[in-house]
């Protein structure tokens, strides 16, 4: 460094001290940086239209060349598995709508309620450090910074930058990304501590079926809940308030982490995840999250090791539905 | 009026706009081991080998921000380690290195590298999660790799970019 001139050394640092000057002001939410952000996603749209249109017969060339035989597999996989749940997903349908019905005449409020915005995914996670995705929607739809996104099968994550005509998704595999959760299953066994054996009615769920346990320190248990993919509503028996938590991301790929569950909980290899909807929550409660493939007692800690596999491909999406969902609008609102 | 756009003070933003939009519509949609190439890593880190340490370093600092402003991570960051790395790789500028395709090709290879890894460092220490994990080894390897097969036409652009209108030797 000795023979590095002054004037480049100081240039150095006061690039440097300006990047950290900008980091603590971004870290502390100035609005003037998501200013920028957000005129910049909206200059450069045509850009990215351009480049879009140019660059998807390469990427399904690419995709074409390096995933044909995993999604020839896949394909034949998911058609046995429609196949499968095609009865299942008529008798779940007549349930859903008879609880909806049941809802609305108490005064409940439902997720098919929810007015909602269908939009296109425009481009996928824009680096390797950065899940979010881009759609092709805005504040001209009534899309705001914190609204749900879904597809038919289940969240995807929420809506974190808006322009008049493209919002940024941050997906759920983020690591920023928390949603509060419930666990959606089946009664508790008789094995089960006795704190989470409250619960008698039979349970409704539209989650796909539990795919098969692997590698699990838990038993698995069997439901006896019908299944269907389509619709995007749970409902759930009445169950013990600790077996609530927190799913947060883990990166591109990875099972979510369910955070904050109480040992005690009650919760088994292929249960389902719901959002909890809890007070001031920004999502509404039943939208599917995924389901548990992991539950680990620790030795010493007072929480369960629980991994979830998103019931949504997060790295497939094309086509998405914002819910016009305002948390804190619903919660003012009650 | 127009000689401004012979000017790198134009050419750098252009390009770091035009890069930014590529990397984060097109590459970064093109997986190998789970993760994907970086172009913007790739210029800046090329900037510092053709620019030398002073260009090298704000070249960096505006691929940086362009990135940032693309991105929903902590503003700053990219900046904050890509100027740095242009100057480092900027030190290294000679008239051996200038001349030796294999050695360009090294260096971009460990500086991607090492930029990625930088980034994790940093990024985790201003409070990301989940940053710096080993999902990051097949990232940087992958950044690196395809950073390295690309020196060729890299340093082309950012010779044209950043020694535009400069007749001096580099």
């Amino acid at each position: 460094m000795a023979s590095v001139p002054v004037g480049r050394r100081r240039l150095l640092i006061l690039l440097v001290v300006t990047a950290l000057v900008l980091l603590t002001f971004d870290q502390r939410g100035n609005r003037v940086i998501d200013g920028f952000r957000s005129a910049f996603i909206t200059v450069t749209a045509p850009l990215r239209t351009v480049a879009r249109v140019v660059a998807t017969p390469v990427q399904n060339a690419w995709y074409g060349l390096t995933s044909f035989d995993e999604l020839k597999r896949e394909n034949d996989e998911l058609r046995d598995r429609v196949e499968a749940q095609d009865g299942a997903a008529i008798a779940a349908e007549a349930v859903v709508y008879e609880n909806s019905e049941l809802k609305s005449e108490l005064g409940l409020p439902t997720l098919s309620g929810i007015e909602r915005v269908k939009a296109e995914v425009v481009s996928g996670a824009p680096s390797n450090f950065d899940q979010t995705i881009t759609i092709n929607q805005g504040e001209r739809r009534g899309i705001k910074v914190g609204m749900p996104v879904i597809t038919s099968g289940g969240l995807v994550g929420r809506v974190e930058q808006v322009t008049a005509r493209q919002s940024v998704v941050r997906l759920l595999s983020d690591p920023e990304s928390t949603v509060g959760v419930r666990f959606a299953s089946s009664p508790c066994s008789t094995s089960a501590p006795a704190s989470t054996t409250t619960t008698t009615s039979p349970t409704t769920t539209t989650l796909p079926p539990a795919p098969p346990a692997g590698g699990s320190t838990a038993p698995a248990t069997a439901s006896t809940a019908p299944t269907a993919v389509a619709a995007a509503t749970v409902d759930t028996a009445p169950r013990s308030d600790t077996e609530l938590g927190q799913v947060r991301g883990r990166g591109r790929g990875k099972p979510l982490e369910v955070e904050q569950v109480n040992a005690e909980a009650c919760i088994a290899v292929g249960d389902g995840v719901i959002t909890a909807g809890v007070t001031e929550s920004l999502f509404p409660r039943g939208i599917p999250v995924g389901r548990v493939n992991l539950v680990e007692r620790r030795p010493g800690s007072l929480d369960l090791l629980v991994r979830v596999d998103p019931v949504v491909d997060l790295q497939r999406l094309s086509i998405v539905q914002v819910l016009l969902y305002d948390g804190d609008a619903a919660f003012a609102g009650s | 009026m127009l000689a401004v756009l012979h000017t790198p003070w134009f050419r750098v933003p252009a390009l770091a706009v035009l890069v930014v939009t590529l990397q984060t519509v097109v590459v970064s949609q093109v997986h190998f081991l789970g993760a994907s190439a970086d172009l913007v890593v790739l210029c800046a880190v090329a900037g510092g080998l053709v620019g030398g340490p002073q260009r090298g370093t704000v070249n960096g600092f505006a691929f940086g921000i362009v990135y940032d402003l693309a991105l929903t991570t902590p503003f700053g960051l990219w900046p904050l380690v890509l100027c740095v790395a242009g100057f480092i790789v900027g030190l290294t500028r000679n008239e051996a290195i200038r001349d030796n395709r294999w050695l360009q090709m090294a260096i971009v290879f460990v500086a991607s590298g090492t930029v990625m890894v930088a980034y994790a460092v940093v990024a985790t220490v201003f409070g990301s999660e989940a940053v710096l994990t080993l999902s990051l080894i097949p990232t940087t390897l992958v950044v690196a790799v395809v950073s390295a097969a690309l020196t060729r036409p890299a340093v082309r652009v950012m010779r044209f970019t950043l020694l535009a209108g400069d007749r001096r030797p580099v």
